[in-house]
């Protein structure tokens, strides 16, 4: 299968004391311009060296605990803001430096979905109106046919009856049918890929796996891909084809979800499985133990970043930042025991 | 909601009440004839008052609210300074407003840009400079203080607080993840700024414009009243100014109250609007869901 | 069933918040189960089901317009408010009931982590309740102060840092501390594990599980996560629309469960280990609850509704050794 998608060394800094809310807004071009001054300790390193590739038709999962990282490699691929270093390529161009018109023409074809349905639509646009703006943006088709084509995504997401849900804001929605609503935004202008940065975290249990698979169909459906991101593994296991296990900025193990789960590598990888608590009672799960808590971003360790929690950390591990290793076929970990 | 706050219909009642004055006014003067006119109108026919030793009389039939010292009728005076009223604050406010709004919206929208610490300083620079003795010392040098100089004045110095609000407001909104995904789905700033950001921020700016009608209604009486008004428009603050400069301040009370009272109840009735629609603010901007 | 002393019994409690209008939100809308000492109850529901309104209604720490209309909360340690026995909590006046809230009851919130005062320290925030509940001296509550620290983990030389200073593991600790500091019988836990990090809220859970051991605690935990609530309880209580759908042992919980809802609940979650099996979720969205449907409020939603359950509400039942559910379908045989 083609490479739809590929990430190569990808990194993200931030000067230590940056106020991370503004950061995509180029706010901190100021800072940048105090790096001269600033020490190499001083950056935070949200993003350290990442790379991957996600290929035609497949959902890629990104995993990790808040602050791995993950979030902001989202917002770098849609570009709301720019890497410190390394390139992204979509379909083989590389998109870190575009022109104006190569911008516009890249926001038709990567689109995102937010983690918070209650605050991701414009609470004074109508869902017509929310829906059918990037049409307009783009001037895809004439008026009417517009209104006609927000009709018609409307019932892929199952919203019924469509036209009844036009002219509702948002607040009238609940929270899963509001994310439908921002499936069906970003779906209309038919994209090559799909960012879903934590889509369900914040809806209901029952509705999480409908939303889940709504996706998965629309993704046959449309032939796009998936970068998932979630911080819950269970949930990538059940909704992705293939996945990368992040820790503090980096990726620790990658590879099919399916062999990462049954044979996890990375100790990384082991302990958040076998947190992951279970509804049979019956099921022990062998708990790894990790010491301590996860260290900020801005002070990360030497050697390998997780040597301080790893519970089977050896001298080299202070020393050396492990290579990736190859376990088994499209599977690979960085790790010193390996 | 807004209907059932009650300070809210009170001071709408006065506002219409006020606004009735202002147009009543020319019509007024059509019925009752020229010697009513509010600028250099006199009515002499009733003579000199003995208690006030001028043509100054208390209200009458003929008189509602009376006369002042030159003859004049006290009544088609207040009518005229209703509509003067009406026009001062209402056009100061709206551009200090429109422009305030405007200008709170790129500074917020480019928040740590250039653009914005230029606007910011601007601000900062304007609001340092103490505004009333400015006036006084522009209404000395060229003489008196033509009305359509006033109202300038007064606009550039009012779109300083305006601004900062919706700056502040601006900047708060613009972090919103439905601000982000019209980035991405390819909005450009304008688009952002016109469309997702200031639909949100007007009705904060239309509060602030009513709050500025107030505040412009009672400086304009304030500059009258010491005398560096405009002296071809009898406005609220020019018939206090008279009545006190002819010394008349306590001998006829029906001179001073009208004014006093109008400069009084209008600006509150657009206080009170402003603070109910304060309400209709807040809880929209707080309600999520 | 066997002779465990019951220490909370709640009996057809109906809670309900009054909105504008004459309408209201009806949150608890009838409900009982109980207790067992020394033991764990779990309550699980999604949003908007009411299980966060059953711990306000227990210590009646509701807002204004929270209005308890009917039913009794027998409480096993009435000598805390000066009284014998078993009361009903709600026969209690406010003063009452306040000797109750902390001393006899205690609660650890949803985001409690966040209600830590941010000026000051944390240790004396946790004596300072000690001191105030049970009036004893600086130098015992100090020491008190160092036990609590052993069982929940706190290098005692922490408790001189403010909460910023905590990282969220150890801030969710403290409010665990503050929550056991005065010996209650039973705790109140909601939510408590929401804002951590997977690895940490593995680890709570274990402490508490270990706490709940040392102290012979009783305790009720509430969350939407059925797989947390699964491990940590002896006894699952599922709720949907303000009311109970079904009550069971852990065990016959994920065997046995009658109820669509709680079978609806148990294949939408996502499972790490075992088959992946299909996933599915529940169609539609739970009900508004200042007007919920008539008959079975979960009929709109159910694959295996009938006629009856759109007309009439199903009887709360029990339908298998201490395994109750309230639904027509099943207990129609």
């Amino acid at each position: 299968m083609a490479n739809l998608f590929e990430v190569r060394g990808l990194k993200k800094y931030f000067p230590v004391g940056t106020n991370l809310q503004f950061v995509n807004l180029k706010m901190f071009h100021f800072q940048m311009k105090q790096r001269v001054f600033t020490k190499e300790e001083e950056w935070v390193r949200a993003v350290d060296g990442v790379s991957f590739k996600v290929d035609d038709r497949e959902v890629f999962g990104l995993v990790g605990e808040s602050g791995c990282g993950k979030t902001t490699i989202g917002r770098l691929i849609v570009k709301l803001m720019e890497p410190t270093e390394g390139d992204i390529y979509l379909d083989g161009k590389n998109i870190v430096k575009l022109s104006k018109n190569e911008l516009k023409d890249f926001r038709k074809n990567v689109g995102m979905i937010f983690q918070d349905p209650y605050d991701s639509l414009n609470p004074r646009f109508t869902i017509l109106e929310s829906v059918k703006e990037p049409l307009d943006i783009h001037r895809i088709g004439e008026r009417e046919d517009r209104i006609k084509k927000v009709v018609s995504i409307l019932k892929e997401v199952g919203l019924n009856p469509e036209k009844s849900f036009l002219k509702r804001y948002p607040h009238e929605l609940s929270g899963g049918q509001r994310q439908r609503v921002a499936i069906a935004r970003t779906l209309i202008v038919n994209p090559k890929m799909v960012i879903a940065d934590e889509p369900c975290s914040m809806l209901d249990v029952s509705i999480r796996a409908e939303t889940m698979k709504m996706m998965i169909k629309l993704k046959e459906e449309f032939g796009l891909s998936i970068l998932y991101i979630t911080h819950d593994i269970s949930e990538a296991r059940n909704v992705t084809d293939s996945m990368a296990v992040m820790y503090l900025g980096k990726i620790v193990e990658s590879g099919r979800t399916d062999d990462i789960i049954e044979n996890p590598s990375h100790p990384y990888s082991k302990a958040l499985i076998s947190v992951v608590p279970d509804i049979d009672p019956d099921i022990k799960r062998g708990k790894i133990e990790l010491l301590g808590g996860v260290p900020s971003s801005s002070n990360i360790p030497k050697g390998c970043r997780f040597n301080p929690r790893c519970p089977y950390a050896m001298d080299i591990c202070r020393e050396k930042e492990p290579d990736y290793i190859r376990v088994e076929k499209d599977h690979i970990a960085s790790c010193h025991l390996l | 909601m807004f209907k059932a706050n009650k300070l809210g219909i009170i001071g709408v009642v006065i506002l219409l009440l006020f606004l009735f004055f202002a147009l009543f006014g020319p019509i007024y003067v059509e019925m009752m004839g020229n010697s009513y006119s509010p600028m250099g109108g006199m009515d002499t026919s009733l003579g000199i008052n003995p208690e006030t030793n001028s043509y100054a009389w208390p209200p009458s039939l003929k008189h509602p609210m009376g006369t002042d010292s030159k003859g004049s009728d006290i009544f088609s005076q207040f009518l005229n300074g209703s509509y003067l009223a009406f026009l001062i604050g209402i056009s100061i406010a709206l551009g200090a407003a429109i422009l305030g709004v405007i200008m709170g919206l790129i500074s917020g929208y480019w928040g740590g840009r250039w653009i914005d610490s230029l606007i910011m300083r601007s601000a900062d620079a304007l609001v340092s400079i103490p505004f009333l003795p400015l006036l006084i010392v522009i209404a000395a040098v060229v003489g008196s203080l033509h009305l359509f100089t006033f109202i300038m004045i007064m606009m550039v110095f009012s779109w300083v607080g305006v601004c900062r609000v919706i700056r502040a407001q601006t900047l708060s909104l613009r972090t919103r993840p439905y601000i982000d995904s019209a980035r991405v789905a390819g909005a450009s700033s304008s688009r952002i700024i016109f469309k997702h950001i200031a639909p949100n921020v007007i009705p904060l700016g239309f509060y602030e414009l009513t709050m500025i009608v107030g505040a412009a209604i009672i400086t304009e009486s304030g500059i009258s009243f010491l005398g560096f008004g405009d002296p071809t428009q009898m406005s609220w603050g020019m018939m206090i100014n008279f009545c006190t400069a002819q010394g008349h301040t306590f001998k006829a009370p029906w001179w001073l109250l009208p004014p006093g009272f109008g400069i009084t109840l209008l600006s509150m009735a657009f206080y009170l609007i402003g603070r109910a629609f304060d309400e209709i603010v807040n809880p929209r901007l707080r309600k999520m869901e | 069933m066997n002779a465990k002393t019951k220490i909370l019994e709640v009996n057809g409690v109906v809670m309900h918040y009054r909105l504008s209008g004459g309408r209201s939100v009806r949150a608890v809308d009838g409900i009982s189960f109980s207790v067992e000492e020394g033991r764990t109850t779990g309550i699980v529901g999604e949003s908007g089901c009411g299980k966060s309104s059953v711990a306000g209604t227990i210590l009646r720490t509701l807002p204004d317009n929270g209005e308890i209309k009917s039913g009794k909360i027998y409480f096993k340690h009435g000598e805390i408010a000066g009284k014998s026995g078993m009361i009903d909590l709600f026969s209690l006046s406010e003063e009452e009931i306040q000797k109750i809230r902390w001393k006899g009851i205690s609660m650890i919130f949803q985001g409690a982590m966040n209600s830590l005062n941010p000026v000051r320290r944390v240790g004396d925030q946790i004596i300072e309740i000690m001191r105030y509940k049970d009036k004893i001296s600086k130098e015992e509550a100090q020491k008190r102060l160092e036990r609590l620290c052993n069982i929940v983990h706190i290098d005692p030389k922490r408790m001189r840092s403010y909460p910023h200073q905590f990282s969220g593991g150890m801030k969710q600790r403290a409010v665990i501390a503050m929550a056991l500091s005065t010996d209650p019988k039973l705790i109140i836990a909601d939510e408590p594990t929401t804002a951590l990090d997977l690895i940490t809220q593995d680890r709570i859970m274990e402490e508490i599980k270990e706490i709940q051991k040392e102290l012979k605690m009783s305790m009720i935990f509430i969350s939407h996560d059925l797989s947390l609530v699964s491990e940590i309880s002896d006894r699952v209580i599922v709720m949907y629309a303000g009311k109970i759908v079904e009550s069971c042992d852990k065990r016959s919980l994920f065997r046995e469960a009658v109820h669509p809802y709680t079978r609806g609940l148990i294949n939408s979650c996502p499972r790490i280990r075992g088959d992946k099996g299909k996933l599915s979720g529940i169609p539609g969205e739970p009900p508004s609850l200042s007007s919920p449907p008539k008959g079975c409020r979960f009929h709109p939603r159910c694959p295996y509704a009938i006629a009856i359950c759109r007309e009439e509400e199903p009887e709360y039942k029990e339908m298998g050794e201490g395994h109750f559910s309230a639904c027509w379908v099943v207990s129609d045989g």
